[in-house]
């Protein structure tokens, strides 16, 4: 198979295949410039895994909307649901970079974080 | 609702007729189908103010030209509007355009056309260095010159409003129904009694003669393209620069704009049944203005364009039809008004007017408290940093830049949704104080625009529109929900 | 109101807040951001997705959580900013020396704001080309919008503009402005590049367009534009190698949006008022390693001097204006002899333009067009100076070829006045 590595902006060419490596199966990577590369083709052949990063309003916030990511990735057959959370989900002004707007995102162990610092509205 | 007057469109025409009869103790009502002012011809042409050499001696043209050129400066400075005297070139490439700019001259003289000058190619590349090698000579035109042609419509209407003039906007005429005495206009939203109609529907004025059972009017409607360049470009020429007249039109011509830009074009395509009213550019037309622009201007740039445009001529055969309508009394025409129109436009209105105010049976009776003057917006753009320091003083909104290109501050933004004839969307604000006008035509500014609406005006961030109803900027929220 | 520091910051974009902290910790202190917004962070604030910082900070981050970073750095230092201030000016005004630079600002909150200085740093950013810049042809509905104007609406505003969606370029705030559009419930139904290759990044294809479906067809662009008042369509044609339309391949596309990702080009007004020298090339000023311009003192750095693939390099190249210009406050930095540098072969552009040869550099460079397999060389004359490989290089990522100590001299012994930056393919 043949993958974009989306790890870094540099977006490594790889191929992986499935070989037999001491009486193991095993995946083997090649295009990589780093290591990580390797994890991610690995994933890409097993269970794809992606940041989600959205939106949401905020009450009371001095901006309109926080930005929010999921901690980690997540599979990426989850992100519907990762999405559909994270629109019902609600904010409250003040926020700040990290805290946690929803736990345990649809169900798939990550959090669902601010990224923006939102100080509450004046007056 | 009665009336004494009524008059149909708000184009410049509509406009400046509406400020001349605001002079006069006689009730005065326009109605504009479109959400704003100027948004006909009067919004989309050269704005060029000429000076009247052009049309045939003897025609209302030629009458009207010549008088409405002598009258922008003046009122430009009351009515606090775009307008620059910068003169006009008509340039001759060859001996045989050289007998034609002599032409031109002489018939400049017949129509009494001041300050007129034939130069030498040599001049003329020496007052405008970016004109071509090819120019032998030119007819240097002094009195003509520049105009943003959507803020003196709304000058004229602010104006009119504020002395007493009511405006009814984004209201469609649908009938005319002539009474006994005087007419019954119907709307598309009220009904109006009025003892004069004034036509002033530009391409639509066939269609309203029609509805008031007055004469035949068959419009020609002409398309003309232009390109519209960066204000780092509005230096390019310093004159506005004519090719000689074709069998096409008055050619291609290169001209900074009032409000500081490089403008090019039009050409001109006929517009014949589905075709009529479209303003669409096209790839053609585009690449012809800039081919024959190349002609007069050989290190035209190709870059630089920051939007292309379109509008529609409205004409009837050679001349303007102004006149009370023989057929029915109480009609007034103001048809056909096609290139002078813009120049004309003030002249025009002051006749215009008196006929109206004689068809509705008022007398030419002024009001003994008019308001002559207009203080319009201030641009923040074309001041010292002692009038900035000066006006932030009194109000720290114009001290928030809103539109970087073209310098607006909030102050300009909020004081156009404040203005005579507030017009709450985009374009609206954009026409009376030029946010989102620049380079880079309201990407970074609109959001911002859309803000000070909503405060301003009431309306939903997300229901205000670009023009007219149904052009929401928003077509929903994000699945999150409302904001 | 009149105020005397010695450097004044145009921008708190990541640009500008590169250059602060790097100024500070450079030891100057008497130093001021200057930003138009009513936050700091710029551009980055409406960049929400994921995929900076991977360089610079070792990990990844969104948009806003990078310019969080730096914004975070300018207050442990305490370095002052003004924001919903714009500059409008800057002039040089040699009565003044050594406060020979005069930034005029306009704020809400000070009216007029006289800012005299040693230094300035510009860092203005960029803009977004827009559909006058193409001029493509059709109607003016509403529902066109740049890339950058559909992401703030949708990310900061909370408002959709539409709901099917086509894209005019491949640059990566159209490609991320894909899959954000979807993941909101849009139908993004093609990107539209005019080139043979993709404006964007590599994995931005992969994650925003493969992921989700969305084709992107190459060497295609839009020929009309449909819809009176409401946009109703666009058509798309392929183009030739001279990307001028075929005839015949004309394909009518319904929809309600058409966002445009087709280039950047940085913000210069303010430099070209000033009067420095500028590089028809990149768009930005002309630059030595130092990142000052053609004026002493006046320094540029991120997306105002070039547009950059990442962030990450921005704040890179930042840090080294800032840095120059605490030193030029301190008049440490000499006014020594200066090379220039051209690009040549594929080599579109090189930044710097100059180089004064006192300390080690990377001249950060960009393709024209893809080549595959080679290196870059950096000649004098015909003596090829230093070589760095490549086994493809593409122009929507920059490059860097660091000059080390010894081939800085290896260059001054060659006594050569300019140094030519080209490609070598095997």
């Amino acid at each position: 198979m043949e993958y974009t590595c989306i790890l870094c902006p540099r977006g490594c060419h790889l191929t992986a295949e499935k070989v037999m490596e001491e009486g193991k199966k095993t995946i083997k990577v090649s295009g990589n410039f780093c290591p990580r590369g390797i994890r991610y083709a690995t994933e890409e052949m097993t269970m794809p895994m992606r940041t989600v990063t959205t939106s949401l309003y905020v009450e009371g916030g001095d901006m309109k909307m926080v930005s929010m990511k999921t901690a980690a990735p997540v599979p990426k057959e989850r992100i519907p649901q990762v999405l559909e959370a994270a629109a019902k989900a609600q904010a409250k002004a003040p926020l700040k970079v990290g805290d946690a707007i929803l736990k345990n995102v649809a169900e798939t162990g990550t959090d669902l974080i601010a990224t923006r610092n939102v100080a509450a509205a004046r007056g | 609702m009665k009336t004494d007057i009524l008059i149909i469109g708000g184009g410049v025409i509509g406009a400046a007729i509406a400020r001349e009869l605001s002079r006069y103790e006689a009730k005065t009502l326009l109605i504009e189908a479109r959400e704003d002012l100027a948004r006909g011809a009067s919004g989309a042409n050269s704005g060029i103010v000429h000076a009247g050499y052009d049309p045939e001696p003897g025609t209302l043209m030629a009458k009207y030209n010549v008088a409405g050129c002598g009258m922008y400066e003046e009122l430009s400075q009351k009515l606090n509007f775009p307008y620059k005297k910068c003169g006009s070139f008509v340039l001759a490439f060859s001996k045989e355009e050289m007998a034609h700019v002599q032409a031109l001259y002489e018939r400049g003289l017949t129509n009494g056309v001041p300050d007129m000058e034939i130069i030498s190619g040599d001049r003329a590349r020496e007052m405008d260095p970016a004109l071509s090698d090819q120019v032998e000579g030119a007819l240097f035109a002094k009195s003509a010159g520049i105009v943003s042609p959507y803020e003196a419509t709304i000058a004229f209407a602010e104006n009119a409003a504020v002395n007493g003039v009511s405006f009814r906007l984004a209201e469609k005429v649908t009938a005319i129904e002539k009474r006994e005495s005087g007419f019954l206009v119907t709307t598309d939203k009220a009904t109006y009694e009025a003892a004069c109609v004034v036509n002033a529907a530009g391409r639509f004025a066939g269609e309203i003669s029609a509805m008031a059972g007055g004469r035949d009017i068959q419009i020609t409607e002409k398309k003309g393209e232009y390109t519209l360049y960066d204000r780092n470009l509005g230096g390019f020429v310093s004159h506005v620069m004519f090719q000689c007249p074709n069998e096409n039109g008055k050619g291609i011509l290169v001209t900074p704009t009032a409000e500081g830009n490089m403008l090019l074009g039009p050409n001109s395509i006929l517009l014949r049944g589905e075709e009529r009213g479209d303003t669409a550019t096209t790839p053609e037309g585009q690449a012809q203005i800039f081919r024959e622009g190349r002609k007069t201007c050989p290190q035209l740039p190709f870059g630089g364009a920051i939007t292309g445009f379109a509008g529609v001529r409205a004409s009837f055969g050679s001349d303007f039809i102004i006149e009370a309508d023989e057929k029915v009394p109480g009609l007034i025409q103001v048809a056909g008004i096609c290139s002078p129109g813009l120049t004309s436009a003030p002249a025009i209105a002051v006749d215009a007017a008196l006929m109206a105010l004689k068809a509705a049976g008022c007398k030419e009776e002024k009001k003994k408290e008019w308001t002559e003057e207009r203080e319009g917006i201030p641009c923040v753009r074309d001041m010292d940093w002692e009038k900035r320091a000066e006006l932030c003083q009194k109000d720290a909104a114009y001290g928030r830049i809103v539109c970087r290109c073209e310098t607006v501050t909030e102050g300009q933004i909020r004081k156009a949704l404040k203005s005579p004839i507030p017009v709450y969307t985009i374009d609206g604000v954009k026409r009376r104080c030029r946010a989102g006008m620049g380079r880079c035509q309201g990407s970074f500014c609109t959001p911002v625009v859309m803000q000070i609406i909503e405060e301003e005006s009431g309306i939903p961030f997300d229901r205000i529109c670009k023009s007219k109803e149904g052009t929401a900027i928003a077509r929903g929220t994000l699945k999150g929900g409302a904001v | 109101m009149i105020r005397t520091l010695n450097t004044v910051i145009v921008g708190g974009g990541p640009a500008g807040l590169s250059a602060a902290v790097a100024a500070f910790d450079a030891g100057e202190r008497s130093l001021l951001i200057v930003e138009r917004d009513v936050h700091l962070g710029g551009i980055l604030q409406q960049c929400i997705h994921n995929g900076f910082g991977l360089q610079w900070f070792k990990e990844e981050l969104t948009g806003p959580e990078y310019a969080q970073r730096f914004i975070d750095q300018a207050e442990e230092r305490q370095i002052e900013s003004v924001t919903g201030t714009m500059v409008l000016e800057i002039r040089q005004d040699p009565q003044n020396a050594p406060y020979d630079k005069t930034v005029f600002c306009l704020s809400p909150s000070e009216g007029v704001l006289e800012l005299r200085c040693r230094s300035v740093i510009l860092s203005m950013g960029c803009r977004e080309r827009v559909r006058g810049n193409l001029k493509t042809p059709g109607t003016r509905p509403v529902g066109i919008y740049s890339a950058g104007l559909a992401q703030r609406l949708v990310n900061l505003e909370g408002v959709m503009p539409g709901k099917k969606v086509v894209i005019l370029g491949s640059g990566d705030i159209g490609l991320i402005m894909a899959r954000r559009m979807t993941w909101e419930g849009a139908e993004v139904k093609m990107v539209c590049e005019i080139m043979p290759y993709s404006a964007g990044l590599a994995r931005n294809i992969q994650q925003c367009l493969i992921d989700l479906n969305i084709p992107l067809h190459l060497s295609t662009t839009i020929v009309n534009i449909h819809g009176r008042d409401r946009l109703e369509g666009v058509t798309i044609a392929r183009v030739d190698e001279k990307r001028n339309p075929i005839p015949g391949t004309e394909q009518y596309v319904e929809c309600d949006t058409l966002l445009l990702s087709v280039g950047l080009l940085p913000e210069n007004e303010l430099s070209r008022a000033l009067g420095v020298e500028m590089d028809p090339v990149t768009g930005g000023p002309r630059v030595d390693e130092n990142r000052q311009t053609s004026i002493p003192g006046v320094y540029a750095c991120g997306n105002v001097l070039h547009v950059h693939d990442i962030v990450d390099f921005v704040s890179k190249e930042s840090t080294i204006a800032g840095k120059s210009a605490a030193a030029y406050n301190l008049q440490s930095q000499s006014g020594a002899e200066q090379v220039t540098l051209k690009a040549a072969g594929a080599v579109r552009y090189t930044v710097p333009q100059m180089a004064s040869l006192e300390e080690p550099f990377s001249i950060f460079c960009r393709v024209a067009y893809p080549v595959s397999s080679g290196k870059f060389l950096v000649k004098a004359g015909d003596q090829v100076i230093l070589e760095k490989k490549f086994i493809k290089a593409v122009p929507s990522e920059m490059e860097e070829i660091p000059v080390r100590k010894a081939e800085l001299e290896k260059i001054l012994s060659t006594g050569a006045g300019e140094l030519t930056l080209e490609t070598c393919l095997d």
